[in-house]
């Protein structure tokens, strides 16, 4: 293979919800690839199905059912982070086992709250107020899934709340319902995005250009530096000399104040830049959030097998094609 | 509060953020519609009593009858009793609602508006029949005179009237927000509208000229007259329509001889033009001297005397009063009368129709002589061109009427229907001696309908002949601001169609009391208004304390003036009160300022307005209603009378006793209302920091505004930094924010509306101005906050479309629930003996007519059950109607169906149903069907700077620009809707959303503050972010930088009611026109789409004859019949023996000789209409021999 690239990647840092990594020695159609495949083409679980027995709450069917939908399901694996479901299951259409579905390819959940009976069960000081049904109260008829509630600890730990509100109850109010949840990708809906953020950013190459920069007088140095919100230059008190600023990779956002502001402080138009900023074509430095449906980590690996399996259809195309 | 804190706060001045505190309280105590609830509170408390008063009593004698065993004597005696019928004090009921079974119960408004029931009260009224003895006795003693008998029926049932709601005798008016929610209202709701058959009901205010007041206009030439003064009189609180007075000065020459500059006056009944001195000399004051001392005051004033002297010298002839009342009389309308008769008439003209606000009593002359007077010299002074002609769009001249007087002036006349009603029962009963019953004579119906009708259709006054149409509107209910603009809406009863562009425009004096934005576009502009958001109509206060009070403060009445001269001395004043010349004073400041105080300490009304006008040396005092009022701060001394710490008190806690509330700060004389015409003779500071001595004018200013964002109306109001827009623009988005959908009510899920859109996620804005508090714009919201990129990508966002992000679709974004309320009642069957409808599930065994719905989601009652899903032609509720199976024809159907069906282009689940019974005691049920709207291309968005869109193509997330932050656009708009527009304010929200959302707090965009685009980029510049809110973007395809930075940031952005779900529409076949056969129009009845004239001529200039042919003929109404190809006359088609012959005379026995053709239906139709008149169109295919002239 001509040209072939060995691209790699490197993890920045990671935890139970986001994880930001950088790719680098490939170019920005394979960092896009990869953005586009963990938005659109991991698989995961979400409801997709209600059917309700009773809803007598303030908020239409078709409203709490799409509330439902939103909520993120996390498919547990053996170390518990909410691993890829395609390992589980199989999309709902793809069911050969049965007809309407099965434990192949759907899990269900059960929804039943009653206000009257979640008011009594409450201390006296919060009795009356409203009952908030939140996706705690969905009981999975499985292990293997469960709902993610929260993304992850911390939030578990800060939150107020039991879990994602679904709706509020007040007396005489009640919700029961049985949801099923199916496999798919977020092309069919945003539900089944694994994603809150899959982004990347470019890394900057910043030339500073010390023998012009010292024909400027403090004054404008000081605008230079000022002149840029996320403050990639730093000015040095002491020596009057401009220099990169701390952690400036992470930071850089190319606005192209600086290039203005220089072209106006140039002697001769045809001078060159003092600092010129430019986007580096080749590192790129990933951040990927989880709804908490699975973990970050899983997602760019699920995203990247997608991706292989694409590309294994299309070589398999190919080949018939030639043949 | 420590002392020392105190002083402090005493010494601080007051700012512009202040004053919010003011408007709050102002808010608080009036709410939105207080205009309205006030007029009605007038109408029911005062102007229904004062009109029942007014009507005086009923007096009746029996007459003598002839008939047969009739007692003579006794009659003629009877005939000498006078009868009086008398109406004393009203009472009013809460409202009560009478069921079929008599029943009588107390109604609530959402029990009228879901039931179809008027919200109405009764109304009773004491009466008394008295029985005089007037043998001895002459008709004028009647009232000193004792009756013989007395009967008083008490509380007397005279109709019902329909409440206000929240007005002071609605049940309503009293209730707390958890009251309120359980009686089913929202708690934001102002009432001030009414329920009429279970529609709501407002009463738009109508704009007129106001009354009493002389206006001098130059006529336009060419014209018989160079200038006409013009009054119309009418009497405080009259019965009688007003009597316009009308002074025309002639212009000079003509055919007629006539010298020129004479000054004739209309006057009513009259026929001709009278000369105005032959006026002056009816009316007593006969001499040339005194009758130019009425007019020119200065003798010294030569030109003005030249002026008067040519229509001193037209009446030179009379000189008499009897004959000046004689030279009147005779233009009367009575013909052959005595001399003695015609004077007499004319008199009574004089003293009744003429200028009757100034008196209608005997021996008014004298004051009638002063107004006139006036006229004329106004009349000369402009002639002269000392003053100028009058503004007629002049805001101060105009008058509002509002609910309460078009109630008043309905009520009169249906009390007037009423009375009569009485009388002739009365009559009816004395003539034939029956007992007269006062339960039974006084009919409940008169008032009962006659107010339901008109305010149910608009149309104003008498069923046959209504004076005004659409003066009740049904409350619009689309989003919450367009119900509360609607409420405060004002109309100009003007021709439409005029196309003069002078009223329609604003005026300077419209400031601070109509929006200067809020106005439809079109036929209406400007005729149409919104009355700004502190502006208030004034209900009328008795004039007699002022009169009272000017008598003690030394007036000099007219009637004791020494000499009329003493008026153009400029040291004395006239003094008008409600137009009305009362009289002059010598020391007019004095006069004006002690009446201000008073005002200010609400010793008079604090609604009367008080104009001193030091160049024509008068002083206009009115207490009339609707003139438009607004609040300012008063200015004492360079400083605000308002201090620091009443600020302070009226931020208190309600139950704090210090706290203000907005009536002390009036009563405190802090705080007064001005009207438009008091303005003129104010100045105003613009910002209390003009009152700063460093300022210029400072030491000239007498109020201060209390905000200047306050000139603007409800829907204004919501336009973030409209001070940065192109007006236009504020126009635009004024009329877009009505269709807006949101959450109409917060009792949404409990009313049955006809139609209501439901925004399932609406998010407070993040730029807010700080008038929404009042508006409950944060608490009822009508749009989300989406993050808007402003740039080109892929090319789907031209023309004022947008992109929009599926991904966001997906997750709830802009998402609305439809529903869509259907109605039915089982109607009494009109034919006798037959039952009435009955609502049913309709089985084809015995039901004609039945549709092509599906009636199998009906339950055994005819009524679809909630949650079924229904889509379209479905029927919704089943209902028979029993068939008359007279005329002996045997037929299986004993019914016949007239269901209910969804409309064929809707789909959705049935979400209540409701089932009830009508006023009549009949079955009545609504059936609501919700359905989920979700954005798709096609759908219309707004900003809220008239920068409406529909969507042109969505993304999904991936597919969407992101930066590097991984922010994704939810909308893209494109860039070019933007320089031809100028609404900065859209990019100024734009920036401001963006640098509070990073902060976390609301950001403020209320109108005429301080602050600046400069400093919004520097907090955002601060915040890390490029500070003209530009980013770096990444094309979501390819994932390249894009070459330019894009601005991108939050805007709020509304959903329109304009659905493609709801206008897509397209048909091959279907119904056609029973008439003309051809195709109908409208999506409504699955029509088709027309090809008209343009469409044709583009065809015609293609030259495409076939499809032509096609278009209008093939595809519309095609139609075959046979002609004969002898006669020409169409041919007979005897279908039973399959044969087809011509029966006309000529070829009625020969062998046929038929041909078919195809023609238009519309052709056919054309040639049977020709046949009905006696021509006979004949049809030729041979050409040859119609050419040849063979037949």
């Amino acid at each position: 293979m001509p040209n072939q690239r060995f691209p790699k990647c490197k993890i920045v840092s990671s935890s139970q919800s986001s994880l930001s990594f950088e790719l680098y020695d490939t170019d920005v159609s394979m960092a896009n690839t990869l953005r586009r495949c963990m938005i659109a083409e991991v698989p995961t679980m979400a409801i997709d199905l209600v059917e309700f027995e009773n809803n007598t709450s303030c908020l239409q069917d078709e409203y709490i059912a799409h509330r439902l939908g939103m909520i993120p399901c996390k498919v547990i694996n053996a170390d518990f982070k909410g691993g890829d479901c395609a390992e589980e299951f199989v999309p709902h259409f793809e069911c050969t086992a049965c007809e309407d579905f099965c434990d192949k390819c759907a899990v269900e959940f059960t929804l039943d709250v009653d206000y009257d009976v979640e008011n009594g069960k409450r201390a006296d000081d919060e009795k009356g107020t409203p009952v908030v049904v939140t996706s705690a109260d969905l009981q999975s008829k499985s292990d293997k899934v469960m709902i993610a509630s929260f993304v992850d600890n911390e939030e578990r730990e800060s939150s107020q709340d039991q879990g994602i509100s679904i709706v509020k109850l007040t007396s005489g109010q009640a919700i029961k319902l049985k949801a099923t949840a199916r496999m798919g990708i977020s092309k069919e809906h945003a539900k089944w995005c694994p994603v809150g953020v899959a982004t990347y950013r470019f890394i900057p190459e910043v030339f500073l250009n010390q023998e012009q920069l010292a024909k400027l007088s403090l004054d404008q140095k000081k605008q230079l530096v000022d002149c840029c919100p996320d403050r990639i230059l730093t000015l040095d008190d002491a020596t009057g000399k401009i220099e990169l600023a701390e952690g400036y990779e992470d930071r850089a956002t190319f606005t192209e104040d600086l290039k203005y502001i220089q072209s106006a402080m140039k002697f001769h138009p045809e001078d060159e830049d003092f600092v010129r900023v430019t986007q580096s074509t080749n590192r790129f430095i990933f951040t990927v959030e989880s709804t908490g449906s699975m973990h970050p980590e899983e997602i760019v690996k699920s995203a990247l097998k997608r991706l292989q399996l694409k590309l294994s259809n299309l070589t398999e195309v190919i080949t018939r094609l030639d043949a | 509060m420590d002392v020392d804190h105190y002083e402090d706060q005493y010494e601080e001045e007051v700012t512009q953020e202040d004053s919010w505190a003011v408007i709050s309280a102002y808010f608080e105590e009036k709410g939105l519609v207080r205009q309205q609830l006030d007029s009605f509170d007038e109408f029911i408390q005062n102007t229904m009593q004062e009109l029942i008063d007014d009507t005086g009593s009923i007096r009746v004698s029996p007459n003598i009858q002839h008939t047969v065993g009739y007692d003579l004597e006794k009659a003629e005696e009877n005939s000498k009793k006078v009868y009086e019928v008398k109406f004393g004090q009203v009472y009013l009921s809460k409202p009560t609602n009478v069921e079929k079974d008599q029943s009588v119960s107390n109604i609530f408004p959402h029990e009228a508006r879901l039931r179809n029931l008027t919200y109405s009260a009764p109304l009773y009224c004491d009466v008394t029949l008295k029985q005089y003895d007037m043998t001895n006795a002459k008709m004028s003693d009647l009232p000193n005179m004792d009756p013989e008998t007395t009967e008083e029926a008490s509380k007397v049932f005279m109709g019902y009237v329909p409440i206000m709601l929240r007005s002071q005798f609605c049940v309503l008016a009293d209730k707390n927000d958890f009251e309120l929610c359980e009686l089913g209202e929202c708690i934001y709701d102002q009432g001030g509208y009414f329920v009429i058959n279970g529609s709501e009901k407002v009463i738009v205010a109508s704009e007129r000229m106001s009354n009493n007041h002389v206006y001098a206009f130059k006529k336009k030439q060419p014209s018989k007259f160079s200038w006409v003064v013009e009054t119309r009189s009418q009497v405080e609180n009259s019965t009688r329509p007003t009597s316009t007075l009308y002074l025309q000065m002639y212009q000079k020459g003509g055919r007629g001889a006539i010298e020129g500059n004479q000054i004739r006056t209309t006057l009513p009944y009259i026929r001709t033009d009278v000369p105005v001195v032959i006026v002056f000399r009816a009316l007593g004051t006969t001499d040339d001297r005194s009758i130019i001392e009425h007019v020119v005051y200065d003798l010294t004033d030569g030109e003005m005397m030249d002026m008067f002297r040519p229509s001193l010298e037209e009446a030179f002839v009379i000189q008499r009063q009897d004959v000046a009342l004689d030279f009147i009389g005779r233009r009367g309308s009575a013909k052959d009368v005595t001399r003695r008769e015609r004077v007499q008439y004319a008199g009574s003209i004089l003293q009744k129709e003429v200028l009757p606000h100034v008196g209608t009593e005997e021996h008014c002359e004298t004051r009638k002589v002063f107004f006139l007077g006036y006229a004329v010299h106004k009349l000369l002074m402009c002639r002269l061109g000392r003053s100028d002609e009058d503004d007629r769009d002049h805001f101060g001249k105009k008058r509002l009427d509002l609910a309460g007087p078009l109630l008043g002036g309905l009520f009169r006349m249906l009390l007037r229907k009423l009375t009569k009603d009485v009388r002739s029962t009365l009559q009816r009963c004395l003539d034939s001696g029956k007992h007269f019953n006062i339960d039974a004579s006084i009919r409940s119906t008169y008032i009962t309908s006659g107010l339901k009708y008109s305010l149910a259709t608009g149309n104003w006054g008498d069923r046959a002949n209504p004076s005004k149409a659409g003066v009740s509107q049904v409350l619009n209910r689309l989003a919450y601001a367009s119900t509360l603009s609607h409420l405060r809406r004002c109309n100009t009863p003007l021709a439409r169609s005029g196309k003069q562009a002078k009223p329609r425009q604003l005026h300077n004096t419209h400031w601070g009391m109509v929006c200067p934005a809020e106005t439809p576009e079109g036929q209406a502009v400007g005729l149409v208004k919104n009355l700004a958001l502190m502006a208030y109509i004034s209900t009328g206060s008795p004039q007699a304390p002022i009169l009272e009070f000017l008598e003690e403060f030394g007036t000099t009445n007219l009637t004791e003036l020494t000499s009329p001269r003493l008026v153009a001395d400029p040291r004395t004043c006239s003094i008008f009160v409600n137009g009305a010349w009362i009289g002059v004073h010598d020391d007019p400041e004095k006069l004006v300022n002690t009446l201000r105080a008073s005002r200010r300490s609400i010793d008079i009304d604090a609604e009367v307005s008080i104009v001193r006008d030091i160049a024509d040396s008068e002083m206009r005092i009115y207490t009339d209603a609707g003139r438009i009022c607004r609040p300012l701060f008063i200015v004492k001394n360079q400083k605000l009378a308002i201090q620091k710490t009443d600020i302070a008190c009226l931020q208190l806690n309600p139950e704090n006793p210090d706290k203000l509330t907005w009536s002390h700060l009036l009563a405190k004389g802090l705080i007064e209302y001005v009207d438009t015409e008091e303005e003129e003779t104010t100045m105003v500071a613009m910002d209390p920091k003009d009152l700063d001595p460093s300022m210029s004018y400072s030491s000239t200013y007498t109020h201060c505004e209390i905000h200047p964002s306050m000139i603007l109306g409800i829907c204004a109001s919501i336009i973030p930094f409209p001070d940065h827009n192109q007006s236009p623009r504020n126009t635009y988005q004024s009329a877009m924010g009505k269709q807006a959908m949101g959450i109409y009510c917060s009792n949404y899920q409990v009313r049955m509306d006809t139609m209501a859109h439901v925004l399932h996620y609406p998010q407070k804005p993040l730029v807010t101005t700080r008038a929404m508090e009042f508006l409950h714009f944060r608490e009822l919201p009508s749009g989300v906050n989406c993050c808007v990129a402003i740039m080109i990508y892929t090319g789907y966002n031209q023309e004022d479309s947008l992109i929009m992000n599926q991904s966001a679709i997906d997750r709830g974004l802009f998402r609305s629930s439809y529903f869509r309320c259907y109605v039915d009642e089982e109607q009494g069957s009109k034919a006798a003996g037959l039952t009435s409808e009955r609502f049913e599930k309709p089985v084809f065994e015995n039901t004609k007519g039945m549709k092509h719905g599906d009636y199998n989601k009906l339950d055994d009652d005819g009524l679809v059950q909630p949650g079924t899903r229904v889509s379209g032609e479905d029927i919704l509720i089943g209902k028979t109607a029993p068939v008359d199976q007279g005329l002996g024809q045997p037929t299986r159907f004993t019914k016949r169906d007239s269901s209910t069906s969804m409309k064929a282009t809707e789909n959705g689940i049935v979400d209540q149903v409701l089932l009830s019974t009508t006023s009549d005691g009949f079955r009545f049920t609504k059936v609501r069907v919700r359905n989920t709207r979700i954005p798709q291309i096609g759908d219309k968005f707004a900003s809220r700077h008239g920068q409406k869109g529909t969507i042109g193509m969505t993304y999904r997330q991936e597919d969407m620009p992101f930066t590097a932050e991984g922010v994704v656009p939810d909308i893209i708009v494109n860039p070019h809707a933007i320089p031809s527009r100028m609404t900065i304010a859209q990019l100024v929200e734009c920036l401001l959303g963006k640098v509070v959302v990073f902060q976390g707090c609301e950001g403020d965009a209320t109108p005429f503050t301080d602050v600046t685009v400069d400093e919004i980029s520097k907090r955002l510049h601060s915040m890390g972010y490029q500070k003209e809110g530009n980013e770096a973007l990444y094309q979501g395809h390819t994932g390249r930088p894009l070459n330019s930075r894009v601005f991108i940031g939050p805007t709020f952005y509304q959903r329109l009611k304009h659905l493609v779900d709801d206008k897509v529409h397209s048909r091959a076949r279907g119904p056609t026109a029973m008439l003309t056969r051809q195709p109908l129009e409208g999506r409504g009845r699955d029509g088709g789409l027309r090809m008209g004239e343009m469409e044709r001529d583009c065809l015609v200039t293609h030259g495409c004859a076939n499809f032509i042919r096609d278009r209008f003929f093939t595809s519309s109404d095609m139609y075959r019949i046979h002609i004969c190809e002898t006669c020409g006359c169409v041919a007979h088609q005897d279908l039973k023996n399959q044969k087809l012959k011509c029966l006309s005379s000529g070829c009625r026995n020969k062998p046929p000789n038929v041909c078919q053709v195809d023609i238009p239906y519309a052709a056919k139709l054309l040639f049977q209409e020709l046949q009905s008149m006696c021509i006979q169109p004949k049809l030729y295919t041979d050409t040859r021999k119609t050419r040849d002239n063979k037949y």
